[in-house]
């Protein structure tokens, strides 16, 4: 039974796909909770985010002299926004959740790594 | 004998053949075993205490991290104590996807052991086999609930995501090549040589040695005892669900291949009736709150009876939680059956209970003024809890 399998193996197309080289046969599905995305014009600073995280890694950093002549009509009363330290992060979307403006999203886009720190920081 | 003949020695914590940090202290007379004794708590990450700074909702991911493959049964044991204190009822099609969700851990959980376990004997091509076809359900998880491991599918009161008809076709399929797959798994791990030779007549744990260590899990129902809290107990939706309970007399090795092995089939027809007649409805009623009082909740894991235990009294945040892996109760007659045997047999009689350890880890006394650690026998820690008891109620 085995040697029937092996020999099947011989012939078969490696399962292994060579990633980050080759990415053809990978699939990334739609739910992944991978990267998040901040729009920050849509932010309303609610906080709500930093206070549902259950890592404690949205910090909600005041907004920048030059950030705060550029709100829009919308957003006026923001004085501060989420920023998001992946290092921490247990990427479980529950931000996504309590989001009332639907502007902090997860994408499935799941190639991370960085040598730099502050690239690894989501929304400043 | 004199003394000399004697040799003893430590099997861990960093080993080859143990998957995480535990030690066994072995003494050995030549190849064979005479005396072999656990020492746990290389992974203790203080957990319980953790999440007595955590509310209910923060808490229930800290819960799933206590096992990577069983999260979903940690996360949803949490969900459903924290739900009989907060008095909610679930809704019929969140009890379902719970189902759904469990069955699919139960099939990966399950096909890893037996992966692991084909590696422990050295039959490595028959692990890659298994671990090729696990990545079905892998991808299965992935899809249905947006990550291969720590779900995150569960909130107090019901389940996040829903389940579409795409999902549903792509889990089908899935399925349907899965079938087959497992057949030809079945038929190598059943009539292979190597694991006969190696596992046939190994561990044999009686069914009376797994009633006096109180096994539980599959490692309990191959010694005979006929036991499964989804059918004695049921719990979200298995009471409208058929399924058979797998039961082995032997208790060796191999009895406890074969009946996984079994149980894989019947965690497919689960998911094929789930599949069939989830119900219509909303998949989540709201708990907000603080909440008064306790509550106990025990669900069937992969591995066995997986135990929770929180009590709030008047806050968001737990005053206490206890959690009982199924490996601290199955480690032990491990250790019992391994009397007897060769060294050579100590990794596959240790991964046929499919240990977790960094499950289990969870409790070490210290004295805080001498700053010594020390193992507490049963007697010791009765007297302590009646001690503590007392003068909380003083």
């Amino acid at each position: 039974m085995l040697i029937i399998e092996l020999i099947k193996n011989l012939f078969r197309r490696p399962e292994t796909v060579k990633y980050p080289y080759e990415t053809e046969g990978l699939n990334f599905p739609e739910r992944l909770r991978a990267l998040h995305i901040i729009d920050q014009e849509s932010c309303i600073g609610c906080r709500k985010c930093a206070r549902a995280c259950p890592a404690y890694v949205i910090e909600m950093v005041p907004l920048t002299e030059d950030e705060l002549e550029a709100r829009t009509e919308k957003i006026k009363k923001k004085k501060v926004k989420p920023v998001i330290d992946l290092t921490a992060c247990i990427f479980c979307g529950v931000c996504e959740d309590v989001c009332p403006t639907d502007c902090l999203n997860l994408t499935n886009h799941i190639v991370l790594p960085s040598g730099d720190k502050e690239e690894l920081e989501v929304g400043d | 004998m004199s003394k000399r003949d004697y040799t003893e020695f430590n099997l861990g914590p960093q080993h080859p053949a143990l998957k995480e940090p535990e030690t066994f202290r072995v003494v050995v007379e030549g190849e064979r075993i005479v005396k072999a004794e656990a020492i746990l708590g290389h992974t203790h990450r203080g957990i319980e205490k953790v999440a007595e700074q955590r509310d209910y909702n923060k808490a229930l991911y800290l819960a799933e991290r206590i096992c990577g493959i069983c999260s979903f049964a940690h996360n949803a044991n949490f969900a459903r104590a924290v739900e009989f204190v907060a008095d909610v009822e679930v809704p019929e099609r969140a009890q379902y996807l719970r189902v759904l969700v469990a069955e699919l851990e139960r099939l990966h959980s399950h096909m890893l052991w037996l992966g692991v376990l084909a590696h422990e004997i050295g039959f490595d091509t028959f692990y890659f086999l298994v671990w090729n076809d696990r990545e079905l359900v892998m991808d299965a998880l992935e899809t249905l609930t947006g990550n291969r491991v720590n779900y995150g599918m569960n909130d107090i009161g019901g389940v996040r995501a829903d389940l579409t008809p795409d999902i549903k076709g792509l889990l089908m399929r899935k399925l349907d090549e899965l079938g087959p797959r497992l057949e030809k798994i079945k038929e190598i791990a059943l009539k292979n040589k190597t694991v006969i030779s190696r596992t046939k007549g190994v561990g044999v744990i009686s069914n009376e040695l797994a009633r006096k260590t109180c096994v539980t899990g599959p490692t309990a129902r191959s010694s005979g005892i006929n036991w499964d809290l989804r059918r004695d107990q049921p719990y979200f939706a298995y009471g409208d669900l058929d399924f058979d309970v797998k039961v082995s007399t032997d208790g060796d090795v191999y009895s406890k291949i074969t009946l996984r092995i079994e149980e894989l089939f019947e965690s497919m027809r689960i998911i094929q009736q789930v599949l069939e007649h989830l119900p219509e409805g909303r998949i989540k009623t709201d708990v907000r709150g603080k909440l008064d009082g306790s509550a106990v909740s025990r669900i069937e894991a992969p591995r066995g009876e997986n135990f929770h235990y929180v009590d709030f009294r008047n806050s968001k945040e737990p005053y206490r939680m206890k959690v009982r892996a199924p490996t601290y109760a199955n480690v032990v007659s491990s250790v019992e059956v391994l009397v007897g045997h060769y060294i050579s047999d100590i990794p596959v009689i240790v991964a046929a209970n499919d240990p977790c350890f960094s499950c289990t880890d969870r409790t070490l006394v210290i004295d805080r003024d001498t700053e010594r650690y020390q193992i507490l026998t049963a007697k010791e820690l009765r007297k302590l809890s009646i001690e503590t008891t007392k003068e909380e109620i003083m």
